[in-house]
């Protein structure tokens, strides 16, 4: 069984009905773990927050946190998190910290980053895959 | 109040019941064959549990959130812009 971890683009997608997206999460619902980080429900309350009917928007979204699992921003994510700016740096395409405590957490759980910010691209050891485009591909980084 | 060391484990005291008289029983094994039984018994209630309990199988029912949401035209969008570039902000 795979986990995959939804990006907050997914999880809109999710919310609105992108049918590339149902249609890939329904086949793959019986060997999968769908999930995100603690990082992006941070993000997604913010976004929730700021939108124009709040109150019905965080009882849904607190009923959708019940849903996926929650993978926390631990220790050893700290330490990846390190190591992931500093090789950023490194290559010239320095990320912001969530982006790389997103990234640290998929590394640590050897997760499927599900997201269509081709930044992350840059971040090595990382599958990331784009479900809401019709032809999906793969991408792992290893150097 | 001190607690007693069993067997190399802690014994954590805990109001009687059925969890208690179970680890009771547990202490109380005198042989190799009634270690495997209760081994056999434990597994083959972990067998038995369903998948989700196992962590293991069916992900939870992620798409009956679909339209629960409700924003008005262009604010999904414009919304997810605007945490995007909070996130990238932190490159500066």
């Amino acid at each position: 069984m795979r986990d995959y971890i939804l990006d907050i683009d997914h999880i809109l997608g999710l919310i609105s009905g992108n049918e590339e997206l149902t249609r890939r999460l329904a086949e793959a619902k019986n060997d999968a773990r769908f999930g995100i980080t603690t990082t992006i429900l941070g993000e997604l309350y913010f976004l929730i927050r700021s939108s124009a009917q709040m109150d019905a928007n965080v009882a849904s979204l607190t009923e959708l946190a019940r849903d996926l699992e929650v993978w926390q921003f631990n220790r050893g994510a700290a330490e990846i998190t390190g190591e992931i700016l500093t090789q950023a740096r490194a290559l010239g395409r320095p990320i912001s910290e969530p982006e790389a405590q997103i990234a640290a957490i998929s590394r640590q759980r050897q997760a499927t980053l599900l997201t269509s910010q081709e930044r992350f691209a840059d971040i090595r050891d990382i599958t990331f895959e784009n479900w809401l485009a019709p032809q999906s591909t793969r991408h792992t980084l290893v150097r | 109040m001190s607690q007693p060391y069993i067997g190399g484990m802690r014994h954590i005291h805990i109001t009687p019941g059925t969890f208690d008289q179970a680890c009771g029983e547990i202490r109380n094994l005198r042989d190799d064959t009634e270690v495997a039984r209760v081994l056999d018994f434990i597994a083959k209630l972990k067998s038995e549990r369903g998948p989700e309990e196992n962590g293991k199988g069916k992900s939870k029912p992620l798409l009956r959130h679909v339209g629960r949401f409700s924003f008005n035209e262009g604010e999904r969008e414009a919304l997810l812009d605007m945490v995007l570039r909070v996130r990238e902000e932190g490159t500066r």
